[in-house]
């Protein structure tokens, strides 16, 4: 990373774009699922710009946005509006979006990462998607099913100056929106877009504080791999200009994933004076303190708390904490809690749900039964010495190093016992019998 | 009523003969539409006339009454009521045009909650009203189609935007109408015309399928016969809409029982010397001083009011409406319906442009921002004189009928010559204009303002208006007029 | 306060583009004209000190209006597309790209 910087430093943010996973749209009452719908078959006066519709704002997507809000330490404001945002586009139905500017539903959150870093959110808002639209011969040709989603969009400061970090803290933001049932999240479908922002400034730059004076955004990308390597290709493009002496050129790009190159689009808004103004068919929304304490509780446990959780409660080793708190194993942790209930090891149990498919499906009865058939010990203390003294005549060179002060040997010779008996042997029991044979 | 043609009814009438069984709903509205045959190619009111479909709802209405007998009304109040419809209402399956070039041939698949709400009260559409394209005007005049023609004198316009709507109605070409007003386009045109038009709050009645011009001002009306009749249409239209989230969500009234709550002898009524001392044309200031002579006689207490200026509401609803309305008409670009945005006519370009202007980058503070900062002290000074007072009455226009011709006079005819109506449109407040006396054989007009969601107490003030004076049963001769 | 004085030509070539028309150059010359006009009206409200007034965006003191379940009906894709100058296979149809805000 550093040979493709030079002597710059990153300066990197992002924008995040992520599909609201409401039933219906967010202005209108049409139906979300528009996936693999035939297209303008999800459209209605509304989200199709008729004359004389009127746009309702959806209060689910209202409140999943809040509750990623709360997920990243947001600050919910207590006032908070739709703005119209004008530019013309075949894809924009009125020809203006429906946004928010200045006061959005969530501001000022962060999110830690594993390095201790701290990602900043500046805010997130909601707002409705545009239509689909494809170029052909000369011609565009438009879907309007898309037009009107709700859209959250979530944007960083230029907080990031390594591409990894950035990386860690989108696939967060994906994890956090599938663990809150807020987002699908799938790139792949387009539910999750992020656009990175890119500049480089010196090193002395980076010890003021400051800010270089450009900034490139690159538009809709749709894998983190690919992100990756477009900011890679802006990092080596904006080095070669700046050390030229030139400064880069404001501007939008998109990335070329068969050249690996960004070009630069052609302006979609035009001059960005986007005439900002707030959207006179929806009144305001005004959130209490009720409210918010009620939206508080709505939150779900999240994962660095279940995390912190499994790791007091129940002593889980790191590796199945990991894996636990990821999203699609929500059943498993309840599984395990439940178990747990029962006084079974839950670091066993971890282990059997983790890596055993066959004990995900058992009912509790029927686990506890498995579980206690697996983990009979062998008590008798006849079978026992049998298994003790043949360990103790097969390894006595072991024996001797004991006799000479190595007591570490002891669990080792233990070991072979357990490995003997097939994992059944009593620990405690067998380790009484080894330091009174030996 | 006896010597009345069917076309020449009241809505009040018409109920009363339908359910007496003395006339047929068929009967009703093909007095309507002979009287369309023979006087609108000279007045020039319609855009579209949906005669097979109202025949046949009429038909279906006769059907319905024969099967019911008088309680047919009790769940379609309207039932067999011929109406005119100003075209920026979306009306499914029918041509919506606004007026406008670059609608032409736009048919709705959605109905507004307007219409649907008469058609399920048993209104029968006769047609489309002309307006100016857009509602950009204050006389019909820039409608992209043709001008329509003040049925008192037809070299004069009917005013504007709802002049068609106006028009249909003064001519008897239905038996009642509905329009709107972002500011002075339902009040306007019902002074011109000599008709009663109602301004209800902002809010009041749903916008859902009325093409939008200033979303933050725009009224969807009647304009009929008599405020009686308004209330009656009120009563149905009016209401809390999901589809339109800046509806008020307080309860209708039943508006045909206002006059057992107010009576104007016991109201204070004030009179804003700024709307007063403005330039009324000679034959309005005689009206209007002879009207409040009548209701001073009659028992009412009149008080002078010290308001602001007429200018700052001149300059707030510029800036506001025309930036609204650049943000409105955003979304024709040819690509769904319509043709392409150089379809747009002189004025729409005009308002679009400069509205864009007054939003832009370095300018939205210092025109959009403030003129929403002057509404806020246009609003507080209503309130003060509603602290003073229970209504507002005052000239409707300043002026009587002008020539055709007029609105090319200047580049913001409308909004002057609106000055009386844009205070209380800013301010989202209700209104009644009615009929006070003619001048040189054009009507004169007085209007009654009330506090917001008070229609209840101006339609009261006009229905009792019209019980101690006969201006309102006035109606041109059109053989006269038309024949000039 | 900052506040126009004079609308010209270019001023309103700038203002043609923001709102997607195209005129001419006498069309712009008129508007030019046009504008100034207007702006001796609306100038106005500079008389008017509103430094402790907050902005009235809407007169009915409405808040918090949502949809919860039912709002506005779908159309059917035959519905969507009739009022449509150009169509194919179900996608509504415009020559190129918009550039610059220009159809």
């Amino acid at each position: 990373m550093t040979d493709l910087l030079g002597n710059y430093k990153l300066v990197l943010g992002l924008e995040i774009h992520i599909h609201v996973n409401t039933k219906q749209k967010m202005f209108c009452g049409c139906d979300a699922n528009i996936y693999d719908a035939e297209p303008n078959t999800h459209t209605c006066p509304t989200c199709l710009g008729l004359p004389g519709a009127l746009p309702v704002p959806n209060y689910e997507a209202v409140k999943k946005t809040q509750l990623l809000g709360l997920a990243t330490d947001c600050q919910l404001n207590t006032n908070s509006k739709f703005d119209r945002k004008h530019y013309f586009y075949p894809d924009l139905s009125k020809g203006y979006q429906i946004s928010q500017y200045k006061e959005p539903l969530c501001e000022h959150g962060k999110i830690v990462l594993s390095s201790g870093r701290i990602a900043e959110i500046e805010r997130i808002h909601l707002e409705e998607d545009t239509a689909k639209s494809k170029h052909e011969n000369g011609k565009t040709l438009i879907d309007f099913n898309k037009g009107g989603m709700p859209l959250m969009e979530l944007v960083t400061t230029p907080c990031f100056s390594n591409i990894d970090d950035a990386v860690e803290f989108a696939k967060m933001v994906r994890d956090l929106a599938r663990y809150l049932n807020i987002s699908e999240a799938d790139m792949e479908k387009g539910q999750m877009r992020i656009e990175p922002n890119i500049s480089l400034r010196t090193a002395e730059m980076e010890r003021l504080d400051e800010l270089p004076p450009y900034k490139v955004e690159i538009k809709n990308i749709n894998s983190f791999r690919f992100m990756e390597k477009a900011v890679k290709c802006e990092i080596v493009r904006q080095r070669g200009i700046l050390e030229t002496g030139l400064t880069p050129e404001q501007q939008n790009r998109g990335y070329d994933e068969n050249k690996n190159v960004t070009v630069a689009q052609r302006s979609k808004e035009e001059a960005h004076d986007y005439r900002y103004f707030p959207e006179p068919d929806i009144p305001p929304m005004i959130f209490s303190e009720q409210y918010i304490e009620d939206i508080k509780k709505q939150l779900p446990e999240l994962p660095a708390e279940l995390a912190v959780r499994l790791a007091t409660k129940y002593q889980l080793k790191e590796t199945q904490i990991f894996e636990l708190i990821k999203s699609e194993n929500k059943d498993l942790v309840q599984k395990l809690e439940e178990l747990a209930s029962h006084n079974l090891d839950p670091v066993k149990v971890a282990n059997l749900l983790l890596n055993k498919l066959e004990y995900r499906n058992l009912s509790t009865e029927a686990f506890i039964q498995q579980y206690n058939k697996d983990n009979e010990t062998m008590d008798d203390a006849d079978m026992l010495t049998q298994a003790v003294k043949k360990i103790l005549a097969a390894n006595t060179e072991i024996v001797d190093q004991y006799k000479n002060g190595k007591e570490s040997v002891l669990n080792f010779l233990l070991g072979q016992v357990m490995r003997e008996t097939k994992g059944k042997a009593n620990p405690e029991i067998t380790m009484q019998l080894i330091k009174e044979l030996i | 009523m006896h010597n009345k043609n069917l076309n020449e009814l009241t809505i009040v009438e018409s109920l009363t003969l339908l359910k007496e069984g003395k006339i047929s709903s068929v009967e009703l509205t093909k007095a309507c539409l002979d009287q369309i045959d023979k006087y609108d190619n000279k007045i020039k009111a319609y855009i579209t006339v949906t005669r097979d479909l109202a025949l046949e709802q009429a038909q279906t209405a006769d059907a319905q009454i024969q099967q019911l007998g008088i309680n047919a009304w009790d769940s379609q109040p309207l039932l067999g009521i011929p109406y005119s419809c100003k075209d920026n209402f979306s009306t499914k399956g029918i041509e919506t045009t606004a007026s406008s070039n670059i609608l032409k041939g736009y048919i709705p698949p959605y109905e507004s909650t307007v219409t649907q709400k008469l058609k399920d009260a048993g209104a029968i559409l006769l047609g489309k009203t002309n307006m100016d394209a857009f509602a950009h005007g204050s006389s019909t005049e820039t409608s992209d189609f043709f001008t329509t023609k003040n049925p008192w004198n037809v070299s004069t316009t009917p005013g504007g935007s709802s002049g068609g709507t106006a028009a249909a109605v003064a001519a008897n070409m239905c038996i009642f109408g509905i329009g709107s007003e972002t500011a002075g386009s339902i009040r306007g045109p019902a002074a011109w015309c000599g008709i009663t038009g109602l301004k209800p709050s902002y809010g009041r009645v749903s916008r859902y399928g009325v093409i939008a011009m200033a979303s933050s001002t725009d009224s969807p009306g009647p304009l009929a016969k008599t405020a009686q009749d308004c209330a009656l249409i009120a009563n149905i239209i009016a209401g809390k809409d999901n589809l339109d989230a800046t509806t008020a969500d307080s309860p209708v009234e039943n508006y045909l029982h206002s006059t057992d709550h107010y009576s104007l002898k016991t109201l204070k009524i004030g009179i804003p010397k700024q709307y007063i001392n403005i330039e009324l044309e000679d034959g309005v200031r005689t009206k209007i001083e002879d009207t409040i002579a009548f209701l001073k006689d009659y028992g009412v207490t009149f008080k002078e009011l010290d308001m602001l200026d007429t200018k700052y509401s001149i300059a707030v609803y510029t800036i506001l409406q025309r930036s609204e309305v650049s943000s409105n008409l955003a979304r024709l670009d040819g690509i769904r319906y319509g043709q392409t945005r150089d379809s747009f006519g002189t004025e729409a370009r005009n308002r679009m442009m400069l509205g864009a202007y007054t939003l832009s980058a370095g300018y939205y503070d210092a025109y959009y921002a403030k003129a929403q900062k002057v509404r806020t002290l246009i609003i507080e000074d209503f309130a003060k004189a509603f602290k003073e007072v229970d209504l507002i009455l005052a000239p409707t226009m300043p002026n009587l009928a002008p020539k055709v011709g007029i609105s090319e006079s200047s580049p913001l005819f409308g909004e002057l010559a609106d000055v009386l109506q844009e205070p209380s449109s800013i301010a989202g407040l209700p209104a009644v204009a009615v009929p006070c006396g003619t001048y040189n054989g054009l009507p004169v007009s007085i209007q009654f303002i009330g506090p917001r969601l008070s229609e209840e107490l101006v339609l009261a003030a006009g229905i009792e208006y019209q019980k101690i004076n006969t201006h309102h049963l006035n109606f041109p001769d059109l053989e006269r007029t038309t024949n000039v | 306060m900052t506040q126009k004085q004079e609308f010209t030509i270019e001023d309103v070539r700038k203002i043609a583009q923001l709102s997607n028309l195209s005129l001419t150059e006498a069309e712009l010359e008129k508007y030019a004209v046009m504008f100034t006009q207007t702006l001796d009206h609306i100038n106005v409200l500079e008389e008017l000190n509103t430094e402790n007034v907050t902005e009235t965006y809407q007169v009915n003191n409405l808040t918090n209006i949502f949809y919860d379940k039912e709002n506005t009906t779908t159309l059917s894709q035959t519905e969507a597309l009739a009022n449509a100058s150009d169509t194919k296979d179900g996608l509504f149809v415009t020559t190129g790209v918009f550039e610059n805000g220009n159809a």
